[in-house]
């Protein structure tokens, strides 16, 4: 039990989410491009799934949601719904295509992202907050997507890192084809 | 690889659904949740701490570049104005304090004796949807959830959980979630009712029948009648000066003597014009770059229409977790709906939301939760009861 905790990758992800949750509270919640947030835990969940597949982006966004709603003080389980759907979705994108060179993992985390951020204001509809965002929307996604784009360069190998992905499996994440039975 | 496996499609449904099962367990409030933000919140302290520091540089960078021209050409207007604010400030100060002494005269609550805690801004909303900022007090303050937090401007939220022992977190008034109840105050006083109304002001005697101030400590001002008579004009100023609410806007054009003399009156008016002026209405905010809106309210022919440029200030009901009297700001628009909806009102509000520095929360319980002293037993005494 103990050395599946250590040896999994709980231990890691608590330990750099806990570094991104602090940025996310400090830096990012100051630097604000066109006046949006810019969302770096959003962006290692879209990242996680791009570079290690859609299990354990849906798995690192869940955790990394759970971490965010307890720094930030969201309702506890709903950014673990949008980070978990976001690096789902990269995952996914990342699984299905052919031959996922490195800048394709960065649009589909960018896409994961911005999947991500667009079902905020759905989530919290449906736990009963008015939500008023409108064309605003249209704003936010395209910088939290950018954003999210620049930095997988960096959020990519980290998530592979921290999901304890290792380099045959991400090639073979690279080559579905070839690796299937 | 499959991409697809039973295992795998059940590991995401049950992450779905943990999801949502934490969402309804924090929604009907848990203790444990509360622990684990609380304990979180302390592992998080020190790493926060930490990044603040190391990337101090990079928001000074940052702010350098994006922001030197708007603080440029803020800073030189910001001098204009102090100059200009200065020979008001004096003024103002001499109304406030008359105004205190008024009140205080009447029994009226006043803003100014009410205690409040001066906070520094210390976080801002790390999420695109909530108006929410952090503060560096807490309960250790007495700082509770709900308590409203002003800056001279005015109103600027509300404490919203969790509140920590040296944290707290504010919901801006631009929050779609925010609401208050208010009052509209006009910015053009009313028309004169048809009827003159004669107040009698004691110790008005003064040579030429002209009004004379009224003597601080004077408990008699409200039912004494004298010899001497003077018309008091119901004007918007009963309200508006009548409270010693922290708005850094007075009335423009306002002559010091002229109101003086308009205060003095409402000493003797202070009543009848507070329940003439104001009209109440639901305050809420429409999130960020969105005015926040006035609704719920009545077009009251008597008391005029609804009109650009009205005051907005908290209405400090029975339940309202503000006191009344904070400035919340002016309205920017008005849309005339059907007659059922009533009108909607657009606010602009008076603290700069995007640049706040230092806040004042105010420490009040509402009315409502006040626990009720008993009142002693009184016996009559013997002269009045006639025995």
């Amino acid at each position: 039990m103990l050395a599946s905790l250590v040896q999994g990758p709980l231990l890691r992800l608590l330990s750099v989410g806990l570094i991104v949750v602090a940025l996310q509270r400090t830096l990012f919640a100051d630097l604000r491009p066109f006046d949006v947030v810019v969302q770096v835990v959003l962006a290692l969940a879209a990242a996680t799934g791009a570079g290690s597949g859609p299990q354990k982006g849906a798995l690192a966004g869940f955790a990394l949601g759970l971490m965010f709603d307890l720094g930030v003080g969201t309702p506890l389980g709903s950014s673990s719904i949008t980070m978990g759907l976001a690096g789902f979705v990269a995952g996914y994108v990342t699984s299905i295509t052919i031959d996922p060179q490195w800048w394709l993992a960065t649009l589909f985390t960018g896409l994961g992202a911005a999947v991500g951020e667009a079902c905020v204001p759905v989530v919290r509809s449906f736990i009963g907050e008015d939500t008023v965002l409108g064309a605003r929307l249209f704003t936010i996604l395209p910088v939290v997507a950018g954003a999210a784009m620049l930095l997988s360069p960096l959020f990519v190998p980290i998530g592979r890192w921290c999901m304890r992905v290792k380099r045959p499996e991400w090639k073979a994440l690279a080559e579905p084809a070839e690796a299937s039975p | 690889m499959p991409l697809y496996t039973p295992g795998r499609r059940r590991a995401i449904i049950l992450l779905l659904l943990t999801s949502i099962l934490l969402v309804t367990l924090d929604l009907r409030g848990n203790a444990l949740f509360d622990a684990a933000r609380t304990g979180f919140n302390k592992v998080l302290e020190p790493v926060e701490n930490a990044a603040d520091v190391v990337t101090r540089p990079v928001q000074n960078a940052w702010r350098g570049i994006m922001d030197y021209e708007e603080v440029a050409d803020e800073n030189r207007e910001l001098r204009e104005e102090l100059e200009a604010q200065r020979a008001d400030q004096v003024v103002a100060e001499a109304v406030i304090i008359e105004n205190q002494q008024l009140l205080a005269l009447n029994d009226l609550e006043s803003l100014s004796e009410i205690p409040t805690v001066v906070a520094t801004v210390v976080g801002q909303s790390p999420t695109n949807l909530d108006q929410i900022i952090e503060i560096n007090k807490g309960s250790n303050d007495n700082i509770e959830v709900g308590m409203a937090v002003v800056t001279p401007a005015g109103l600027v939220g509300k404490v919203t959980p969790p509140v920590t022992a040296d944290r707290a977190r504010v919901m801006l008034i631009t929050d779609s979630r925010y609401a208050v109840d208010v009052k509209i105050v006009p910015a053009v006083p009313p028309p004169p009712p048809t009827t003159t109304t004669t107040t009698t002001l004691p110790g008005s005697a003064a040579p030429g029948g002209g009004t004379a101030p009224v003597a601080p400590g004077d408990s008699t001002v409200a039912s004494a009648a004298t010899e001497t008579t003077a018309t008091a004009p119901p004007t918007s100023d009963s309200t508006a000066t009548g409270t010693s609410a922290p708005t850094s806007e007075p009335t423009p054009g306002s002559d010091p003597a002229a109101a003086a003399a308009t205060t003095t009156a409402v000493a003797t008016t202070t009543t009848l014009d507070l329940d003439l002026v104001r009209e109440t209405g639901g305050f809420n905010g429409q999130g960020d770059g969105s005015f926040p809106q006035v609704n719920f309210l009545d077009q009251t022919p008597e008391l005029g229409r609804f009109e650009d440029g009205d005051y907005v200030f908290t209405s400090g009901s029975e339940d309202s977790l503000a006191p009344a009297n904070i400035p919340i700001g002016r309205v920017v628009n008005v849309v005339n709906r059907s007659t059922s909806e009533g009108p909607l009102l657009e606010v602009e509000p008076f603290s700069d939301l995007d640049r706040l520095y230092f806040v004042r929360v105010v420490l009040y319980k509402p009315r409502s939760e006040v626990p009720l002293v008993p009142l002693p037993t009184t016996t009559t005494p013997p002269e009045l009861s006639g025995g």
